[in-house]
């Protein structure tokens, strides 16, 4: 069998060619292509963008907007009646828990709150006739 | 180098880009077209192949960060896009690629954009009977004479492993030249 050596060898060309002027047309064909694409890719492109990012934002809003206004009125703070209603019917509550839980700013609050003057508080002692009661214990 | 970063600049200039795009065509059609041709084999998939090339160079000419020479970046462009048609034109005809080029090598004998007799036929079956990457850096070396540095650049591979690539390939060829 006869060795081949492809170094040995004279260089094998590919044997392609092309078509006569083919690369005299091949610029021109290439240039038009060019022009005609260009703009109307850019600008098609970059007008649907900015309506996506437009659509998307006022999507977010709208479905946002109700969302933050339910929450927002759900408020956790509970309202005096309520507090005062539960107070009065929760009948494991003394006298004494509720004094054990305030503190002495909470008595001033009270203090100001009432605003009883001495002269009431006088005359409320002198109509009550279970002060000595009171007073021995 | 630096003549290559002013022609850049020109490229992304509006006002000098047509000309200079016109200078890259000159420049590149001939040699991206017979790196092309060697790859699909023929000349009318050859020239869809090239046409969408210099498209895609001109659409991301402006993502070209230089970090490599313009001709190696056009080449790997060339590259991607004559494989991708290949294994694209192999899957639509439900064939391997291998047989779809042997398909089109067979044809070649009709084609009137081919020059060449028996040897250049067996050769080419040599090719394709190569593992992709082989055949893509014996076309590269032995047809078109790239040195082994820029097909490095292009395909990034290592020098090293080019050279053990292109000798296996050598080899092969050889060994299928002469028991066929």
């Amino acid at each position: 069998m006869k060795t081949f050596k492809i170094e040995n060898k004279s260089k094998i060309k590919s044997g392609f060619t092309a078509p006569e002027n083919y690369f005299d047309h091949f610029s021109a064909k290439i240039l038009k292509q060019i022009q005609k694409e260009e703009p109307k890719v850019i600008s098609i492109f970059a007008r649907r963008k900015s309506w996506i990012y437009a659509a998307a934002a006022i999507l977010v809003l709208t479905l946002t907007i109700p969302v933050y206004l339910y929450y927002h009125n759900l408020s956790t703070e509970i309202d005096g009646t309520t507090l005062e209603n539960y107070i009065t019917y929760h009948s494991t509550i003394s006298d004494t828990d509720l004094a054990n839980l305030l503190d002495e700013n909470d008595i001033q609050k009270i203090k100001i709150d009432l605003n009883i003057d001495d002269k009431s508080i006088e005359s409320e002692l002198s109509k009550n006739n279970n002060l000595e009661q009171y007073l021995l214990n | 180098m630096q003549g290559e970063k002013e022609f850049i600049e020109k490229l992304l200039n509006p006002k000098t880009q047509n000309q200079a795009f016109q200078q890259l065509l000159q420049d590149y059609q001939r040699p991206l077209y017979n790196h092309i041709r060697n790859i699909v084999l023929n000349h009318d998939d050859t020239d869809d192949v090239l046409q969408n090339t210099f498209i895609k160079v001109f659409k991301y000419l402006k993502n070209f960060k230089g970090e490599s020479k313009l001709f190696s970046w056009m080449y790997r462009i060339a590259t991607n896009e004559a494989l991708t048609f290949l294994n694209q034109k192999a899957k639509n005809s439900g064939v391997s690629s291998e047989t779809l080029q042997n398909k089109t090598i067979d044809n070649l004998k009709a084609d009137v954009y081919f020059d060449g007799d028996e040897i250049q036929i067996k050769l080419q079956k040599a090719i394709v009977s190569l593992p992709e990457k082989q055949q893509l850096v014996f076309k590269m070396k032995y047809f078109q004479e790239l040195k082994y540095e820029e097909i490095s650049e292009i395909l990034g591979t290592s020098v090293g492993a080019l050279k053990a690539s292109y000798h296996h390939a050598v080899k092969k060829i050889e060994v299928y030249v002469k028991s066929y």
